[in-house]
């Protein structure tokens, strides 16, 4: 179920009402089984929704993780915990191999072959991602490495794991949370909590707002010049770009948002995984506000276990470079995503060389860092949204050498955009600089319920509903 | 809980409230633009009553010069076309215009994108949604996706991705006298790449192909229809995605002149604005060539 469908405006509601009767009841009896049971079956079917096939690779990559953890957990001789966790790994990281990344190693191969003379007749699969792969692998398997680790307990309840893993709004596109976060949230008794209902409300309307208004709107603007870059110049390749990193930031918090407000309403606090990024002086402190529940991630399973940085600086330099690929790899299976990876981690490594995440700065200095960190971020996206590593070069050459002409202006389009990008920016603004002054969470409610109106007023005439909008141009 | 539900449904009134408020005043400046795409709109719905009609998409709208049928056939001629659209656009606006009068001749400009292949019909509903009260405009709708039905409800909604449109084409008025034509006076100057669809599938629309029968039968001992595909730059090597639309012709008599393939027009960079659309000289280059071929057509049938 997408947040931003028509079919979210039916069957969310329906589905709060029947949780939270189905709660109410459970709660009397004092067990909460049946509301847990009731949100795995929507939580399943809800998935099955995109392919029914799809839910027996949720369910492995659950069954195997669950499994495993409780053979670690019983295994107490450190030799054999350490084979049990690296099967257990291989298991569950089999199907996004599979899925996500078989075609692309294929392909790279045979590329390496044909170089050298040799060619393999071997063809790729032909599969659809189980959609949200990536994300509940990385759930399950940070659960299990914290059971190794013993920062957990295995879980026990099958029922209460399954929920953990295929929990219906993060499933998609996250947050990933960490099971000491969530599982004691399934176990406890939920019941409903006007506050943070209503809280959930506002992030679902905010959310909202940043995907159909901000990402969406931008989005027709980026779509029509990367999709034709050759015949547009310089500047408004680089003013696509912009627009680009703004798209991507609204798409990506916006739905994490909404995820977000869903659980509110349901009852859970899920991790937060953007804290006004674009507003960070460095590339390190970028990592730190951006996607952080996959950053956390990465720092717990990847950065740590390789030695973090207690260890020399060349390891230390070493374990942030290989941290920032593997996020890369995890983005896509394409070289863009690697080089971008590589640009974020070489970035940090220079960053730590030099010592400047630990610079604390003001006025001038501070918004031209700001300004910095944001112009290598936007290059760095470049290569994120490109579909090959040539296409990014050209991009960014045609940015720096074609000067001819004039921008490319599509005046409803950009004006829409301009509008959302307005309001979004005095909205972070005022909470990065000015935190007491707030909209939203005004302590007068007609300035509440304006605002809220406002935001709704904006959606319906400014979202974009479908994909069906266009800038129409041809060459 | 029950603090929740009175709340949310206090403000979801609050909210239908403004809802109906912004949807009037929107419709107020909808209903009485002075330019632009809902000038046009609103011409073609209430006001044109000229003999010729020029019907189809961008390429109709840029193809065709008005005051050329009008020298030389001596009937009044109006261009409706509209960028990015095709027959579904095109089949409501002939129910509008036939609740006032049946025009004699019809030339609808095909292009296969809009008016063959399949894609999402839905958005080829934005010039109608004003009109969605009307029954004809209701059923196209209802036809194409029963959620936009549903949509409709809300005012704002009628009026989404279009407001700065609407209230531009309420503020700035029109001189131009071009009755629907759009020039595009750039010269082309870059080769565009060429594109070969040998090879991709072609997908046939059935509720297009529908709407284009319904059509024609809707102009019936009415009006004079003919169909043409108008010059573009490239030349079409695999027309087989007209076949349908020739077939349809064939079936109900109709001409359908094609001219993707005419080489006065293939690859010459001086008559195109982009490598789909002529530009005002090649526009008059084709007006003149398709009005000497309706005179021929008109000449025989009143033999």
């Amino acid at each position: 179920m997408i947040f931003n469908s028509f079919q979210f405006l039916w069957l969310f509601p329906t589905i709060f009402f029947v949780y939270y009767i189905v709660n109410y009841i459970s709660c009397k009896k004092s067990n909460n089984r049946y509301s847990n049971l009731l949100l795995l079956v929507i939580s399943y079917l809800l998935y099955a929704q995109w392919n029914p096939v799809y839910t027996l690779i949720l369910f492995g990559v659950t069954l195997c993780t669950y499994i495993f953890a409780i053979l670690i957990e019983d295994k107490m001789a450190y030799g054999k915990k350490k084979y049990i966790i690296t099967i257990a790994a291989i298991l569950t990281f089999l199907p996004l191999i599979i899925f996500k990344y078989y075609n692309f190693i294929l392909e790279s191969i045979k590329e390496l072959f044909i170089y050298c003379g040799i060619e393999i007749g071997i063809n790729g699969l032909n599969l659809a991602i189980p959609i949200g792969l990536s994300f509940f692998t990385f759930q399950a398997i940070g659960y299990l490495w914290d059971v190794y680790y013993q920062k957990i307990k295995a879980e026990r309840s099958l029922l209460d794991y399954m929920l953990f893993v295929a929990f219906f709004p993060q499933i998609l596109s996250g947050p990933i949370s960490k099971a000491q976060s969530l599982l004691p949230q399934i176990k406890a008794s939920r019941s409903f909590n006007y506050e943070i209902a209503v809280e959930g409300l506002k992030l679902l309307l905010w959310g909202f707002f940043l995907k159909t208004v901000l990402a969406d709107r931008l989005g027709i603007y980026v779509d029509t010049i990367y999709k034709n870059y050759e015949y547009y110049n310089g500047v408004t390749c680089f003013f696509a770009s912009i627009l680009y990193s703004i798209q991507i930031y609204g798409d990506f918090a916006g739905y994490s948002l909404m995820a977000i407000g869903v659980g509110k309403l349901m009852g859970f606090n899920l991790i937060n995984n953007f804290n006004r990024p674009y507003f960070s002086a460095s590339i390190t402190e970028f990592w730190r506000r951006w996607h952080i529940s996959l950053s956390t991630w990465l720092k717990d399973y990847i950065y740590i276990p390789l030695g973090g940085s207690r260890c020399s600086k060349l390891r230390c330099y070493y374990n942030i470079f290989m941290t920032f690929l593997v996020s890369g790899i995890w983005h896509g299976a394409n070289y863009t995503f690697i080089v971008w990876g590589f640009i974020h981690g070489a970035i940090q490594v220079i960053e730590k060389i030099l010592g400047i995440q630990q610079c604390k700065s003001k006025g001038f200095i501070y918004a031209t860092r700001i300004l910095a960190t944001f112009i290598i971020v936007n290059f760095a996206w470049i290569f994120f949204r490109m579909p090959t590593i040539e296409d990014s070069i050209n991009v960014i050459r045609k940015i720096f050498t074609d000067f001819n002409g004039s921008i490319f202006i599509d005046v409803p389009n950009l004006l829409m955009g301009a509008l959302a990008v307005i309001i979004v920016f005095i909205k972070e603004f005022t909470e990065e600089f000015y935190s007491r002054v707030s909209l939203l969470n005004n302590k007068l409610i007609v300035v509440r319920w304006i605002s809220y109106i406002i935001l709704l007023t904006a959606i319906m005439l400014l979202g974009v509903f479908d994909s069906t909008q266009f800038i129409y141009v041809n060459f | 809980m029950k603090k929740f539900i009175i709340k949310c449904l206090i403000f979801l009134m609050i909210f239908y409230i403004s809802d109906l408020c912004i949807g009037i005043i929107l419709n107020h400046l909808s209903q009485n633009a002075k330019s632009g795409g809902n000038l046009k709109n609103n011409n073609i719905a209430y006001n044109i009553n000229e003999k010729i009609l020029i019907f189809g998409s961008s390429r109709a709208a840029h193809h065709y010069k008005p005051y050329i049928f009008e020298d030389s056939l001596n009937l009044s001629t109006y261009n409706c076309g509209r960028d990015g659209n095709g027959i579904i656009l095109m089949y409501g606006r002939l129910k509008l215009i036939q609740e006032r009068y049946n025009p004699q001749i019809i030339i609808y400009d095909v292009t296969s994108g809009f008016d063959i292949l399949s894609n999402d019909n839905v958005k080829y509903l934005g010039d109608l949604k004003k009109f969605y009260s009307r029954p004809k405009i209701m059923e196209i709708f209802k036809s194409i996706s029963s959620k936009e039905t549903i949509k409709m409800y809300s005012n704002m909604y009628r009026h989404n991705s279009t407001i700065l449109n609407t209230i531009g084409n309420y503020i700035k008025t029109e001189h131009s006298n071009n009755n629907g034509y759009l020039p595009m006076y750039k010269k082309m100057e870059i080769e565009p790449k060429f594109k070969s669809d040998n090879d991709a599938p072609i997908n046939i629309d059935n509720l297009k192909l529908h709407y284009i029968e319904k059509f024609i039968t809707d102009c019936k001992d009415k009006t004079q229809l003919i169909f043409v595909v108008s010059p573009q730059y490239f030349q079409t090597i695999n027309p087989i995605e007209y076949n349908p639309i020739n077939e349809i012709c064939k079936k109900h008599n109709i001409p359908f002149l094609q001219y993707q393939n005419d080489s006065t027009f293939n690859r010459k960079k001086n008559l195109f604005s982009d490598s789909s659309h002529l530009n005002d000289d090649g526009a008059t280059l084709f007006t003149k060539k398709i009005v000497a071929h309706i005179k021929e057509l008109i000449s025989n049938t009143n033999q």
